[in-house]
């Protein structure tokens, strides 16, 4: 790459673990988990009963600009990106110098809650015979009477970015969706705006809630989430051999990323470097990644090539790993065919065996996670690892951290639709 | 962008649209002054606008524009249908249709909206999972043990097709393209948004072409209602010209329903497989600023002075809404960046005729501009009393622009939400 080299220099979460970054990394390397009952609704009858929530106040403001801060999916990412802009000692940018700043966000899963859709429905449903009987001009109108029904802006307009925009003085918005992998989408894609001279500040991460009564049955009847309901704290268990699915999670993570240039001259700490992103599809099918894991191979690959690296400079593969079977031997080969024998070498890890899928957030969180790793030279453990599976038989750190040195990390972040994106992390060196 | 960047051309233009599907069908939809706009029936009828103009294709004629057995219908919404069809055209256009290879350094982004489709069986899942309590007037009771009743309504395709990033990845594998993919969202002006992000993507060699613009159908009930009560709909759609840009007594738009792609391409790229280049993408300008701000107007004026640059603008292709505040915004917006080179331009506004499709309409529109650009297409003039306060913009609906290689269109997205794009393109010949 020949532009800007690009630094992390803050990050912020509202997560199941906490909101405070550097306690959430403590208990993800002591291995504890939250993945639990779901609590946010009866779903005592539901096919998954598993979910990975955030259960205690967040502090967020209320309002931000003309944006009201009315629920969860607002509330965590606002509380994040101000944790993520104080972390990196940067205040608003105002008047011309919004112009080098920038906002991606991915925040594609959260409005899909039936919880705002009921008193539609009770509306539009005013009798068997008339389905259409009501009048949703009516409701419309009457909506602000409805504590249940604040949500339907967020229905249909996402203004989630637009708010942290206003929080990070950025002129420019961006939202990303390529499903599971948008997290780290949103990071590259800031990133490659700052290594184009585009911009010199981008926040970006993600945001999701899909703890859900429609996204849990949905996930479920697509056969992805774990149905462990017996034992939900063992439900997210990555590359192990008895795997059944992932668990929704839910929560926000961002970080802020700069110019080397711009960051330096303002005097800020830096954190890391983001030395190389890679994108693929793998055209091959909606809800299967390729059994051969070529497009994930690809996108790798293009990671490690965009940073100059080669695959024996990685010392550490945050994985994918969302704990249903394709997804997970499919990684492992792919993680083979783009560093070659040196796959053997490199432990691997799931963070989401201990806070299981958080979507749109979850490369965000993971990668926020990589750069703690960085920093602190302790890789956290795949838990709930048990019983090897011959189809995943690389070295997964299982169920102990492992104090080691590390100066780069690969996050590989895979999506439905064969959207596939991978970050390279590295050690800054002035 | 850089001069040693590579250059990003345009190949191909693809289209579904209430006035034609594909370039031609398109250019002489555009030609004949057509207007597309018709009542709607059934549930939409009930709310909303009343009218809207439907892109004409029927089911049994998907496959003319993609494999209806790689990408099946239980997977998509009506979005991304529209999406697949314009990305068929979009390919026979630009001379690579699909040959079962697959391309590495190809890719594909797609400006689109969240609507979850099929609201009706949606709101039937919510009822069921849902009761109002006796002796009550208000308010509702989930009753999460109804879930298993609930379900008989749903299936996996449901949450999968409602996926926002399922549009782009249909269009992905109808390609076969293994390159940068991702839906861009949150705004009317992701469609534009996304054609800048591809630039960029070629420009930083990520890919050597990319298939990029938006698509998107606003035909969902909730969805009307929700841009009713906004003020976004035209008040009076029953009359023959219900949507009057820049005119006096203008009262909003009506909706439509399309898609609008482009192959961008690398120069040297395109030049070495023999393409015929249609245009060089020359400029793009994003902008945000929350709506209702002091800066409205100068947000706007930015995002156009940053992508037009230098050039001087043969043609414009604005939102053109007929919306009573973001006309007279937009119009001040362009007098603020363009001055008088204003008075030179023409303009190309489809909405009259084609209605407004949200994340698509910017592309839809660019793809217009660039069409009667080159002189394969001719637009109609504004048919209304011009409002003083959009005065330039209205008068640069009765004047003509050069046309031709190396003219200039200057296409823009304003959203009411307050992000805005710009995209500017030189003609080829």
């Amino acid at each position: 790459m020949t532009g800007s080299k690009v630094v992390i220099t803050g990050m912020g979460v509202v997560v199941p673990h906490g909101d405070d970054i550097e306690q959430v990394y403590q208990r993800i390397i002591r291995g504890e988990n939250e993945c639990r009952r779901i609590t946010r609704f009866d779903a005592s009858t539901y096919p998954c009963q598993i979910g990975s929530e955030v259960r205690y106040e967040v502090e967020a403001p209320d309002k931000i600009g003309p944006y009201t801060i009315h629920n969860e999916a607002l509330k965590y990412v606002a509380g994040a990106t101000d944790r993520a802009i104080k972390a990196a000692a940067i205040g608003p940018a105002e008047g011309a110098a919004q112009d080098r700043r920038a906002i991606v966000l991915s925040t594609g899963v959260g409005p899909a809650n039936i919880d705002f859709l009921g008193p539609i429905a009770l509306r539009v449903h005013g009798s068997d015979e008339d389905p259409y009987k009501a009048n949703l001009e009516d409701f419309y109108g009457a909506a602000p009477a409805e504590p249940e029904a604040q949500g339907l802006d967020e229905f249909h307009l996402d203004t989630a970015a637009p708010a942290c925009a206003i929080q990070f003085g950025a002129a420019h918005v961006y939202n990303t969706a390529s499903a599971c992998a948008s997290g780290s989408h949103a990071i590259a894609d800031a990133a490659a705006m700052i290594h184009r001279g585009e911009a010199d500040a981008v926040l970006a991460g993600g945001v999701c809630t899909p703890v859900t009564r429609v996204l849990v049955p949905g996930f479920s009847m697509l056969q992805a989430l774990s149905t462990r309901n017996d034992d939900p704290e063992h439900a997210s268990r990555p590359f192990d051999k008895d795997r059944d699915g992932f668990v929704m999670g839910e929560g926000a993570a961002v970080m802020v990323l700069e110019s080397e240039e711009h960051a330096r001259a303002r005097g800020a700490t830096i954190l890391a470097e983001l030395a190389g992103w890679g994108y693929s599809c793998d055209s091959y099918r909606l809800t299967d990644p390729h059994p051969e894991g070529i497009g994930m191979a690809l996108c790798m690959t293009r990671a490690l090539e965009s940073a100059g690296m080669a695959p024996e400079e990685i010392d550490h593969v945050n994985a994918h790993g969302t704990s249903t079977a394709y997804n997970d031997a499919a990684e492992t080969l792919a993680i083979k065919k783009a560093l070659g024998e040196h796959a053997y070498q490199v432990p691997v890890s799931s963070n989401k065996s201990m806070f299981g899928h958080l979507i749109h957030a979850a490369g965000a969180l993971e990668g926020c996670l990589s750069v703690m790793t960085i920093l602190q030279g302790v890789v956290p453990p795949t838990i709930n690892y048990q019983t090897p599976d011959p189809s995943c038989d690389l070295d997964y750190v299982p169920n102990v951290a492992r104090e080691m040195p590390v100066n780069a990390v690969l996050k590989n972040s895979f999506g439905f639709g064969g959207m596939n994106v991978s970050v390279v992390y590295r050690r800054y060196e002035a | 962008m850089s001069d040693s960047s590579p250059r990003v051309v345009i190949t191909g233009v693809g289209v579904a649209s209430p006035l034609g599907v594909g370039r031609q069908a398109f250019a002489e939809g555009l030609t004949s002054g057509r207007n597309a706009i018709q009542d709607l029936d059934g549930r939409l009828s009930l709310v909303g606008p009343g009218a809207g103009a439907l892109v004409d294709v029927s089911r049994r004629d998907y496959r003319n524009y993609f494999d209806t057995r790689l990408l099946r219908l239980s997977t998509m919404t009506r979005q991304t249908t529209l999406g697949c069809i314009a990305c068929g055209t979009l390919l026979e256009d630009a001379g690579c249709p699909p040959n079962g290879e697959v391309y590495p350094d190809r890719g594909a982004y797609l400006g689109s909206f969240i609507v979850p489709p099929d609201f009706a069986k949606q709101a039937r899942f919510a009822a069921l999972m849902s009761h109002r309590p006796e002796n009550q007037e208000r308010g509702y009771v989930i009753d999460d043990s109804r879930l298993e009743e609930a379900l008989k309504v749903a299936s996996a395709f449901d949450f999968l097709r409602a996926l926002p990033n399922m549009p782009s990845a249909h269009l992905s594998i109808q390609a076969g393209y293994q390159g940068p993919a991702c839906t861009y969202l949150g705004s009317d002006s992701s469609g534009l948004q996304s054609v800048g992000m591809a630039v960029g993507a070629i420009r930083s060699g990520l890919a050597v072409a990319m298939i990029a613009g938006g698509a998107f159908c606003p035909f969902q009930e909730v969805h009307l209602a929700w841009q009713q009560v906004r003020g976004l709909w035209a008040q009076r759609a029953a009359e023959s010209s219900p949507i009057r840009p820049y005119g006096l007594g203008r009262s909003g738009t009506l909706p439509g329903e399309g898609g609008a792609l482009f192959l961008l391409e690398e120069r040297e790229h395109a030049l070495s497989r023999g393409a015929t280049i249609l245009a060089e993408v020359t400029g793009f300008s994003q902008r945000f600023a929350a709506p209702g701000s002091d800066d409205e107007v100068a947000v706007r004026a930015d995002a156009l002075s940053m992508a037009i640059d230098q050039e001087r603008p043969d043609w414009l292709a604005p939102s053109g809404l007929g919306h009573p505040d973001l006309d007279e915004l937009e119009a001040r917006a362009y007098e603020d960046a363009l001055g008088s080179e204003l008075s030179s331009a023409g303009l190309v506004n489809a909405v009259p005729q084609l209605g407004f499709s949200g994340p698509a309409a910017g592309p839809m529109q660019l793809a217009a501009a660039l069409l009667v650009a080159r002189g394969e297409a001719r637009i109609a003039g504004l048919d209304v009393e011009a409002d003083p306060d959009c005065a330039s913009l209205a008068a640069a609906g009765g004047r003509d622009g050069r046309t031709g290689a190396g003219s200039v269109v200057l296409a823009s997205s304003f959203s009411m939400d307050g992000v805005h794009a710009a995209v500017a393109l030189r003609v080829e010949a």
